[in-house]
């Protein structure tokens, strides 16, 4: 039983990964039927899961609303608290108070802090309240309910000694809809509101009519305040079956998809075992290739990972495409491919990067198909490099990613994994190239003497890429490119098969740096040109946008616009006889108008034709002439034309009456886009306010100006510098006038600046034109640029490095550096070190730099204005700012070019762009640190650092003051409105730092290689003396090149090796003669012993003779019998003598192991009792050894198992090979071997035995050795023993008959 | 015969490479758009539109895109993409939406543009959502190509 057991578990455990394989595929298969019995019972008992799950709904809501409310409640209480707070509170210290308060300060929290009489203290950023304050003397908490902000209040008085104080009130964000979402407003700065963090699909209603829903299937669950006061319901839609259903079938399928994927990857391993231990190198290759494919697209259609893990890698809005079927329909797909790609071209070429070994001549004898190799090697490059360049196209033109990008210090994650994808399918590609252009070279080595091969190959090449080039409609390349590229990798093929051919296994680590170089500078390459085809393209399309025609374009927007408007308008707020900001803005960006980033506005008026709401992007709401028009007239549409001293602009305004459900007119509301081209291509809404960012063609020009022509000449333009007479050259007029062709690129110079100028033929009137002129980076950015890219690309793979690097130290702590690489090290940390400090300090500096410029900017622009609204101002009137109003402000921004706000007793009173404030992204209450500076403590000008979402901004603040000294207001100017001009400043300065010091690290890492490699170099020879020394080779000599310290050692060592030789053939001279001695002691006395009995027998016989003996005869028979026996005796002793001495001469040559012990099994068939249980392996084992030699190794160990099993038993023979090792076991069922004797079976003269020399096993031993093996036994004592013999296999016929090595 | 396996290995992965790669090429577009026996209208391009939202599969309609195309959806993704990239975004879109019907109530033409408007209804995780639909068309090496597809 026992034994049963035992076998069981060993029978499991060397086939373990066939049962786990069995289990998981029967778990697979299985949960297919659990899920029916999952959705049956669900389906069975829905009416208690409803019921169930409905009230841990509820119950879930309630207890994050209470979480929520709770921590700000005790956050308010906090505060109110602090004896500080309480001090500062009552002696009106808002300094103290302002200070308290932005301990606390955050995104989603601001404060506002009111006095006994109800009058606002102090506040802190935060949003724009929609309530009025409400006076009460215990906590109490609120929910105000905006279009775009939802706000928690926390109301808390603050008393002491029973005297009220004031009230501490704590606003915090409970929703957000703010509908314009880009990259610097996004929901994820608002993350920490309840909504987003609840994450579930809730409704919320706030309104003081709020009640339970009637919907059906939608669950009510009432929300109350601090002070058990009423505050909302949230509807929830209640459970239904179909959810439940899917959501139990999806968790399910994504248990099972995990379980395919550990599935595939455990076959994939037993497959790719089985097939390293029984198949030959080239077809376990193949196996392995397509077992990883079939795995890729297993995963693929699986949807791992990409539908288990949400990260960006796997949007296709940053990269997509068709290619294999979904390959690469992201980053993270294609960089899942690119890994197998690369694996699948190592595995074909594995030996590229294993033990190198010299290449035979080899003797082509298939004339024929040798030159259909000549075509076809060339005709498979020419297909896999389109195959690449296609990749790159595809990088370049299916993503959004930039890989050029002036304000990037650091590639972001996803760039970085795009470069690494594109490096490994770089990396595939090249040795692809370097593979065939070798092979072809080779092919034409017989043919050709080995010089001119290469020629020819070039040549070849050439040709079958000219014609490519020509035949094909869509290259994707230049000629010029396919050449450089040919070239170059030729060089670099050329270097390879030199090192392959001289065999040098020290240079490897070099090809591999040269085949990393040449990969990184031919993606680099094509990569830079084909971003820079397509900002070209993208150019050429946004001029084609902006040559549309536009009349009905426009109208459509606004009629468009109007009717989303009249649909969606509501009742309530036009009765109200507020200005409610955020409603027209709303509005605009739900519309069409705020996709199209136009110059536009949009004006609601309630029923006695006052403005509720308004918003603008430009000055493009006029005047309200057509209130009366737009209260009671119809829906209208028209084209209004403007002229200025710019030209003549137009607008496309339409208005529309707003009805309630009965018909009655409840007001109405106007919409203007202004659109003539150029305000099109300024398109001044702010960037933050974009639903998009257009493409910026920052990478490759530098600025971009506007044109107009008619006929031929220019009428209008955005570039103040452009000669006002100019034509456009004459090519243009020809084509436009003799072809169909709409679109013209031209290199033109204009006030000695160059240009690359797009000119556009309009649909509408062929005599218009219009012109985009691009001016294109100098070379020097240009080349910047590349070496940003170039130093991405290195860094990333670099990165990777490490980590293999870091993860080798880690498995293996015995790993070392050699010297020269320490020494690189060293010198590369001693000199980056400090400058990445001066690197970072100077853009630091760079960064206050500009931080300075624009403080320094915005206290002139600052006092410019003031300076112009003095005039306005009666400074000694107490009416204050009232002179001022909308009309002067755009007045004063015309005629300095400067936005700015105005605030009158801390409240926005005016601004020059209302669009930030209606859009609620500014509060119209004064910054309180503003407040602190400028009104508390009296400072003429202040600025400060401002944020909305990650779009960081300057804001400078100057006091209006009457003449008396008299606070009358306050001025603000934002730099929101010229961030651009800063960016660009940034970006240049950020692209000249990066560059010098991408330039002076590229030169630390060169020069310091060179130094560290002269002087690691005596060290080198030192090391390789030393090895060659240690093999034997005695005759070494250093060549000493150095009179310094090295020179010296390099001098002592060849003395020193000098004398070890001499001392060394002393000794073998004295070994030999000792040797001898022992031979010719042990010859003496072995030959000795069969001497006497033949002297005796001899004897015997002469007396048997004298004696006249009558058994005489039987005498002579004895006796000459003796006599052979002990002559035979005699003839074996010379016999092992000779085979130990090795008299006769070793030919080497190509042996079948299986067929040689074939036959020394077949030399002992005469042993009946002795049965053989043979197990060869199934393919021909070749070895590189003596036939008769190794025939009597065999036979030796055979006839020992027999002796050691007295002649009867069983002998179990195999061969098998383990990777490039054949292994050979001999076992008996013998007695076993002595642990004492064991030790010395295979030492000479050593014997167990009556008979024999004991050199049997000495001679297997030495003969093996001498084969470059080993030979080892166990031994189980009563069980048997077993030798195992290991012999390096010869890998291929081409080994010993010639070939070549790829 | 190593060798030989080695070409004979490499030749099969570049085939495939070829046959499942697709350009994306600035200057010729995908060869469906090469209709040389009829031409594709503006209406046949609305009808593979409507019915592919209908359907809820972007496979329908996705052979008409231009090489860049204009798409602005309620998750966020909003700009120029390519095709390929247009493809994908819609399908992730509304692949993982079940569509509960869909028609153009708005045919029309401005500016020598065809658009075409209506409103989607879609279940999204149980929940009913709403959509205003809006294609426009425009002409690319002479062929209507999708130059917008917005969804808000």
């Amino acid at each position: 039983m026992r034994l049963l057991i035992t076998n069981l578990f060993n029978n499991f455990c060397r086939r373990r990964y066939v049962y786990i394989v069995f289990f998981v595929t029967l778990i697979i298969g299985g949960s297919f039927l659990l899920e029916k019995i999952f959705t049956s019972s669900i389906k069975n008992n829905w009416e208690n899961i409803k019921k169930e799950k409905t009230e841990r709904i509820i119950s879930e809501v309630k207890s994050e609303f209470n979480r929520y409310q709770n921590d700000a409640a005790s956050l308010t209480n906090q505060v109110s608290k602090r004896n500080d707070f309480i001090n500062a509170l009552r002696s009106f210290d808002q300094i103290a108070l302002f200070n308290i308060l932005n301990e606390y300060q955050s995104v989603e929290t601001g404060f506002d802090v009111y006095d006994s009489t109800g009058s606002l203290l102090i506040w802190t950023h935060g949003f724009i309240s929609t309530n009025d304050f409400i006076r009460a003397r215990t906590p109490n908490s609120y929910i105000s309910p905006g279009s775009i902000f939802t706000l928690l209040y926390i109301q808390q008085p603050v008393n002491f000694n029973g005297e009220y104080l004031g009230t501490v009130v704590l606003k915090k964000l409970f929703d957000v809809n703010f509908p314009i979402s880009n990259r610097f407003i996004s929901s994820d700065i608002f993350e920490g509101t309840f909504v987003r963090k609840f994450k579930n699909p809730t409704k919320y209603n706030f309104a003081p009519d709020a009640k339970e829903s009637n919907v059906a299937r939608t669950i009510s669950i009432p929300l109350t305040g601090i002070s058990l006061n009423n505050l909302g319901y949230a509807y929830i839609e209640a459970p239904t079956l179909s959810a439940t259903i899917e959501e139990v079938e999806s968790n399910i399928s994504k248990v099972r998809v995990f379980l395919l994927v550990f599935l595939t990857i455990l076959v994939s391993y037993l497959i790719i075992k089985v097939s390293y231990n029984r198949l030959p190198l080239i077809y376990r290759a193949v196996a392995t290739i397509v077992i990883l494919w079939i795995v890729r697209y297993i995963w693929l259609i699986a949807g791992f990972p990409a539908d288990f893990i949400e990260l960006k890698i796997f949007n296709p809005s940053i990269f997509a495409s068709k290619f294999g079927y979904g390959l690469g329909k992201s980053i993270g797909e294609m960089l899942i491919t690119a890994i197998v790609l690369i694996s699948s071209i190592l595995c074909l070429f594995f030996d590229l990067v294993k033990k190198i070994q010299p290449p035979e001549e080899r003797k082509i004898n298939r004339w024929f198909f040798s030159n259909l190799l000549l075509i076809v090697y060339p005709v498979i490059f020419i297909v896999s490099f389109r195959g690449y360049i296609a990749i790159i196209n595809s990088a370049v033109f299916d993503s959004t990613l930039k890989y050029i990008d002036p304000a990037m210090i650091f590639p972001s994650t996803e760039l970085a994994i795009m470069l690494f994808s594109l490096f490994l399918i770089s990396i595939a590609f090249v040795l692809i190239g370097i593979y065939l252009i070798i092979q072809t070279c080779r092919t034409f080595q017989w043919l050709i003497n080995i010089n001119a091969r290469w020629i020819f190959t070039l040549i070849v090449f050439f040709v079958v890429s000219y014609l490519y080039g020509t035949v094909h409609p869509n290259p994707l390349t230049t000629q010029l490119e396919r050449l450089i590229f040919l070239t170059g990798l030729f060089i670099v093929g050329i270097i390879i098969e030199k090192h392959l051919s001289i065999g040098s296994v020290t240079k490897k680590g070099y090809l591999v740096f040269l085949i990393v170089a040449a990969s990184i500078f031919v993606l680099v390459s094509f990569l830079y040109l084909k971003d820079k085809e397509n900002a070209r393209e993208k150019l050429e399309a946004y001029a084609k946008d902006l040559s549309q025609p536009t009349d009905n374009w426009f109208t459509f927007i606004v009629d468009e616009s109007l009717n989303q408007i009249t649909e969606s308008y509501k009742q309530e707020v036009l009765k109200k006889d507020v200005y409610i900001g955020n409603l027209a803005f709303t509005e605009w960006a739900k519309s069409i108008l705020s996709r199209e980033g136009v110059n536009c506005g949009i004006a609601i008026y309630n029923g006695d034709g006052k403005v509720v709401s308004r918003f603008e992007i430009g000055s493009v709401l006029t005047n309200n002439e057509e209130v009366k028009q737009i209260l009671t007239a119809k829906r209208s549409i028209f084209i209004k034309e403007q002229k200025d001293i710019t030209g003549t602009s137009k607008y496309y305004v339409g208005y529309s009456p707003l009805f309630s459900k009965d018909s009655v007119s409840m007001g109405g509301v106007r919409v203007e886009v202004g659109g003539s081209r150029g305000e099109l291509f300024q398109a001044e809404s702010p960037e933050i306010l974009k639903t998009y960012i257009r493409d910026d063609f920052k990478s490759y020009y530098t600025n971009i100006y506007y044109s107009e022509f008619l006929n031929g000449s220019r009428v209008y333009t955005t570039n103040q510098e452009f000669p006002r007479q100019y034509r456009a050259p004459d090519i243009v007029s020809e084509t436009f006038s003799t072809t169909n062709q709409s679109s013209y690129l031209v290199h033109e110079k204009i006030e000695n600046n160059k240009y690359e100028t797009i000119y556009i033929r309009t649909p509408d009137n062929h005599e218009k034109w219009i012109a985009l002129n691009a001016e294109p980076v100098g070379l020097l950015r240009e080349l910047l640029n590349i070496l940003k890219l170039s130093i991405f690309t290195m860094a990333v793979v670099g990165m990777i490095y490490l980590f293999y690097i870091t993860g080798k130290i880690i498995k293996l702590p015995q790993i070392s550096f050699s010297f020269r690489s320490k020494l690189l090290t060293a010198f590369i940390l001693v000199s980056l070190i400090p400058l990445v400090m001066a690197a970072y300090y100077n853009r630091q500096l760079a960064i206050d730099r500009v931080s300075e410029l624009s403080h320094t900017s915005l206290e002139n622009e600052t006092s410019i204005v003031l300076s112009q609204l003095y005039n306005y101002i009666d400074r000694g009137s107490v009416e204050r700012l009232s002179q001022i109003d909308y009309s002067v402000c755009k007045s004063i921004t015309k005629n300095t070019g400067i936005d700015f706000n105005l605030y009158d007793n801390n409240y926005l009173k005016e601004s020059t762009r209302h669009e930030l404030f209606d859009a609620e992204l500014l509060d119209v209450r004064l910054s309180p640190e503003a407040y602190l500076n400028v009104v508390l403590l009296g400072k003429r000008f202040f600025a400060e650092n401002q944020n909305i979402g990650t779009y960081p901004y300057m804001v400078g603040y100057r006091a209006i003051k009457s003449e008396e000294g008299e606070l009358l207001g306050v001025l603000s100017v934002p730099t929101l409105f010229k961030r651009s001009s800063i960016e660009e400043e940034m970006e240049k300065r950020n692209a000249y730092l990066f560059g010098v010091y991408s330039i002076i690290f590229l030169l630390l890492i060169g020069l310091g290689t060179i130094f560290s490699n002269q002087i690691a170099k005596p060290i080198k020879r030192l090391s390789e003396a030393t090895r060659r020394i240690a093999s034997g080779d005695l005759d070494y000599k250093i060549k000493t090149e150095r009179a310094d310290e090295f020179g010296e050692l390099e001098s002592a060592f060849n003395v020193m090796t000098s004398e070890i030789k001499q001392r060394r053939e002393e000794l073998i001279k004295y070994e030999k003669e000792l040797a001898w001695k022992e031979m010719a002691k042990q010859v003496a006395h072995e030959i000795k012993n069969p001497l006497t009995p033949i002297k005796l027998a001899v004897q015997h016989l002469l007396r048997a003779y004298k004696d006249g003996a009558n058994n005489f005869n039987e005498i002579m028979n004895q006796s000459a019998q003796m006599v052979n026996e002990q002559i035979e005796a005699l003839s074996r002793i010379a016999t092992e003598f000779s085979d130990f001495a090795r008299m006769p001469e070793r030919r080497l040559v190509m042996c079948d192991v299986n067929e040689i012990m074939s036959e020394a099994i077949r030399l002992f068939e005469q042993y009946k009792n002795v049965v053989f249980k043979i197990d060869f392996f199934a393919e021909k084992l070749y070895l590189n050894a003596d036939r008769d030699e190794l025939r009597r190794t065999f036979i030796n160990i055979i006839r020992n198992s027999i002796q050691a099993m007295n002649e009867s038993g069983n002998i179990t023979v195999t061969t098998r090979r383990i990777d490039g090792i054949v292994e050979i076991s001999i076992g008996d069922s013998g007695l076993g071997i002595p642990d004492e004797i064991g030790e010395r079976i295979f030492e000479p003269n050593f014997s167990t035995k009556t008979e024999g020399m004991g050199l049997g096993l000495a001679i297997v031993k030495k003969t093996i050795d001498e084969l470059n093996g080993t030979i080892s036994f166990t031994t189980e004592k009563g069980v048997g023993t077993t030798f195992i013999i290991k012999l390096p296999v010869l890998q291929d016929s081409n080994e010993i008959t010639g070939g070549s090595y790829l | 015969m190593e060798n030989g396996i080695k070409i004979l290995t490499i030749t099969l992965l570049i085939s495939c490479v070829g046959a499942f790669s697709q350009v994306t090429d600035s200057k010729h577009p995908p060869p469906q758009l090469l209709a040389q026996h009829f031409e594709i209208t503006s209406k046949i391009i609305f009808t593979a539109v409507e019915k592919g939202i209908d359907e809820g599969d972007v496979d329908v309609f996705s052979n008409y895109f231009g090489n860049r195309v204009y798409v602005n959806l309620p998750s966020g993704e909003s700009g120029y993409f390519s095709a390929n990239q247009a493809y994908y975004i819609l399908k992730n879109y509304i692949g993982v939406r079940k569509p509960l019907g869909f028609s153009f109530t708005t045919l029309g033409e401005a500016d020598q543009i065809p658009y075409a408007t209506g409103r989607a209804a879609f279940r999204f995780k149980g929940n009913r959502e709403f959509t205003q639909v809006y294609v426009a068309l425009a002409k690319s090496d002479g062929k209507w190509v999708i130059d917008k597809i917005n969804l808000y």
